[in-house]
């Protein structure tokens, strides 16, 4: 009798463990048909603060539009967005739709997870030729498109319009005077300093993250003879072109325009202590929060010999699966969200789609039109599936420069030794 | 496994017993079964758990370590490479420079752990008024998460907008210091945010240790006529021998494990000033996705830590007895 409830007790115990540990995976593998039929699709984004809010909007007007897919959307930590989304793509157990990065898609591309999205694409007539051409080059790989680029958010410029205008350097458009290259612009921002009261920056933009390395990135696409970042594995940012650019940078910060240590540009633009921002598009929807902020947003000055900049592109990525159909109605999903991707330029992006940025609607907009134009001069990143750690490790260094600790051509040397040890592994 | 092996052991000692009081043959066989019972109630208690562990813990430090032998990107074909992964971190810069960083930090907090740790301890043991409350905020940081943890320090210490930095402007310091730009200054940061965060850990583990004290020998002292001063040195110090080799082992694993605090406070910045080993593991492992060579710096960072613990364990045990 004992012996036989030991025996129950030990089965029970058995059982209950391995109830809990398939009970995890149960949960997680959702998607599929729904009872009455609809299409379920498990959708995954990494958005935070107002990106995550107006793209669930649009996940929410598109599931009440249609009665045939529901779609899912999983917000995830931008942290730790792409570790999930690798992992999960190696392990099988990929979301039906997801965003990743035109900058990413390097890395993403070569292991054969995404799906090449030609066939499905005709299958739901989605129409190319909408998508801008700059944008849409940059998610062809081997003459096929893995991607479909929702947006291009570069980086531009922002400005007080108060303090500027205040030193009499804005005309009658409200778009800063200054005469055109590097001194042009420095010769503004001193002009500026002399009339901004005590505790304001001339210039700010966060210097212990990417932002440095960005503007950077900028400035030397501006250059003729510059622009090329990574080539045939091997660094190729340690010249002339690449250290004047950085050069620039530096001259501001020793030259007390721009502060060192900004650990917080936003804010520092969004309460009035800055007059002017280099940062991305998306901070607009952040800076029109501040209803006292009188600000404009222009592409960046030209301080070399084209109007180029830094960004990059939300594209919209199917992960490869057998179920054609699950496929399609992840198709139907993209073709909508790019075709109401007014919603998702009220995040401050750039709709890749042309017909939106043309649209009414679009132009309706406040700030956004008067920088559309940024996604032409958008120098996309070089393609190489270690362009994400070679960002970090040029970020690091830039950083170290920005903070006096290291000299223009250390920064240099240092990254590109390291970004070639990267590369050779 | 540590009841397991303490069953076992009653079993012996229950044996032992009787071979001295010699019980009879019989009764011993049924104690026996009986043991076995409770054994195998004992097991079947703990396999749910030893289930799990096996899976996540067993299973993938030794998958760990084949895939030490291995090259390729995560997710993509692995082929074997043999030891190359090991030879590859010997030139390796970067993980030169963040194990001296762990170790660095292992050689700053501990002592200073310990110490401040005693003294926290001998304060709330002091009879005097407030220690319960003293006892409780020391101890309160200890149940903050890390991010948070790290938040309010980022908080204190960032430039410009920085709470520390707002006071020392009031008290006429007019350069702007910035604690985690700086080198030198970021590790202080870490250090102190990391003894603030963990302390009150340590000072439960030393307050427990002072009042094992039998109050006698502090008598005896006081009938001696011994100076306070005397008595920490001659009677709680020694006495407290078994607490110290805790924390000091304790602590130094923790050390090494460091992730948290720089990755959320300076990102491992300046450069690579502050970045650990457990952070050079995970950007290999989880930003440029090489399993390979990632587990083997992590299989070195385990030798690393079994090797001090050991020669830890050895000393500080040894003086003990």
């Amino acid at each position: 009798m004992r012996k036989r409830m030991y025996f129950f007790l030990t089965a029970v115990l058995v059982a209950v463990t391995f109830l809990v540990a398939c009970g995890g995976s149960d949960g997680a593998s959702s998607s599929g048909d729904g009872d009455s039929g609809t299409v379920e699709l498990d959708y995954w984004v990494p958005f935070s603060g107002g990106d995550g809010e107006y793209m669930a909007e649009m996940v929410d007007e598109f599931n009440s539009s249609q009665d045939d897919i529901q779609v899912n959307m999983l917000n995830v930590d931008w942290g730790e967005y792409y570790t999930k989304l690798r992992t999960a793509l190696a392990s099988n157990t990929a979301p039906d739709v997801s965003i990743a990065h035109q900058s990413k898609l390097s890395e993403l591309v070569p292991t054969g997870a995404l799906t090449d999205l030609s066939q499905v694409a005709e299958e739901v007539e989605f129409d190319w030729s909408n998508i801008s051409e700059n944008q849409l080059e940059a998610t062809v790989f081997d003459d096929k498109n893995y991607a479909v680029p929702l947006d291009s958010h570069a980086l531009i410029m922002y400005y007080n319009k108060d303090y500027l205008a205040d030193a009499g350097l804005l005309d009658e458009n409200e778009e800063i005077k200054m005469e055109p290259g590097v001194d042009g612009f420095v010769s503004m921002l001193e002009e500026l300093q002399a009339s901004l009261p005590d505790g304001v920056f001339p210039f700010a933009s966060q210097t212990d993250d990417v932002h440095p390395f960005w503007i950077w990135y900028a400035l030397y696409s501006q250059m003729e003879d510059g622009g090329e970042y990574i080539t045939d594995d091997q660094a190729s940012f340690n010249n002339a072109a690449g250290e004047e650019a950085l050069q620039v940078m530096s001259d501001m910060t020793e030259q007390g325009l721009w502060p060192k240590n900004v650990t917080n540009g936003y804010d520092l633009f969004k309460t009035g202590k800055a007059a002017i921002n280099f940062t991305g598009v998306w901070a607009t929807g952040n800076y029109e929060q501040n209803e006292e902020l009188n600000f404009g947003a222009a592409s960046l000055p030209v301080f070399f010999d084209q109007s180029q900049t830094w960004g990059d592109s939300h594209t919209l990525v199917l992960p490869a699966q057998d179920d054609q159909a699950q496929q399609q109605a992840a198709m139907e999903f993209v073709k909508w969200l790019s075709d109401n991707s007014v919603i998702w330029a009220g995040a401050g992006h750039v709709p890749a789609n042309t017909a939106v940025v043309e649209s009414d609607e679009f132009n309706q907009l406040e700030y956004r039109p008067s920088y559309a134009d940024v996604a032409e001069d958008i120098n996309y990143m070089p393609r190489s599936p270690q362009l994400w750690p070679s960002n970090d490790i040029m970020q690091k260094n830039f950083n170290a420069m920005m903070n006096g600790s290291m000299s223009v051509t250390e920064a240099l040397d240092q990254a590109e030794q390291e970004v070639n040890a990267l590369l050779s592994k | 496994m540590g009841a397991l092996n303490r069953e076992q052991k009653d079993m012996e000692e229950q044996s032992a017993k009787h071979k001295v009081v010699h019980y009879p043959q019989k009764k011993n066989k049924v104690k026996r079964n009986e043991s076995l019972k409770s054994n195998a109630i004992a097991w079947a208690f703990l396999f749910p758990f030893m289930l799990l562990y096996v899976w996540f813990m067993l299973y993938p430090i030794i998958q760990g370590f084949f895939t030490s032998l291995t090259t390729g990107s995560f997710g993509m074909a692995r082929e074997f490479s043999g030891l190359d992964n090991y030879v590859r971190l010997l030139s390796d810069q970067a993980f030169w420079q963040s194990l001296w960083n762990t170790v660095y930090f292992v050689l700053i907090s501990t002592p200073t752990i310990v110490i401040f740790g005693l003294i926290l301890a001998l304060i709330v043991n002091a009879k005097l008024k407030g220690t319960t409350f003293l006892r409780s905020a020391f101890f309160m940081p200890y149940m903050l998460s890390i991010s948070v943890m790290a938040s309010i320090w980022v908080f204190i210490l960032q430039p410009y907008t920085g709470f520390l930095n707002a006071i020392l402007g009031q008290l006429g310091v007019s350069e702007e210091i910035f604690w985690l730009g700086n080198e030198h200054l970021a590790w202080i940061s870490i250090l102190v945010a990391t003894l603030w965060w963990t302390l009150g850990f340590n000072m439960v583990l030393f307050l427990a240790g002072l009042q094992d004290i039998s109050e006698e020998m502090y008598e005896a002292a006081d009938i001696d006529g011994a100076s306070a001063w005397a008595k920490f040195w001659h009677i709680t110090l020694p006495s407290l021998k078994g607490v110290v080799t805790l924390v000091v082992i304790l602590q130094s694993v923790a050390s090494f494990k460091l992730f948290g605090q720089p990755w959320l406070m300076t990102g491992g910045g300046p450069g690579d000033a502050t970045r650990p080993l457990v952070q050079y593991i995970y950007e290999l492992g989880f930003i440029q996705w090489d399993p390979g060579y990632a587990s083997a710096v992590s299989y070195v960072l385990f030798g690393v830590m079994a090797i001090f613990a050991a020669i830890q364990y050895k000393l500080l045990v040894k003086k003990e007895g």
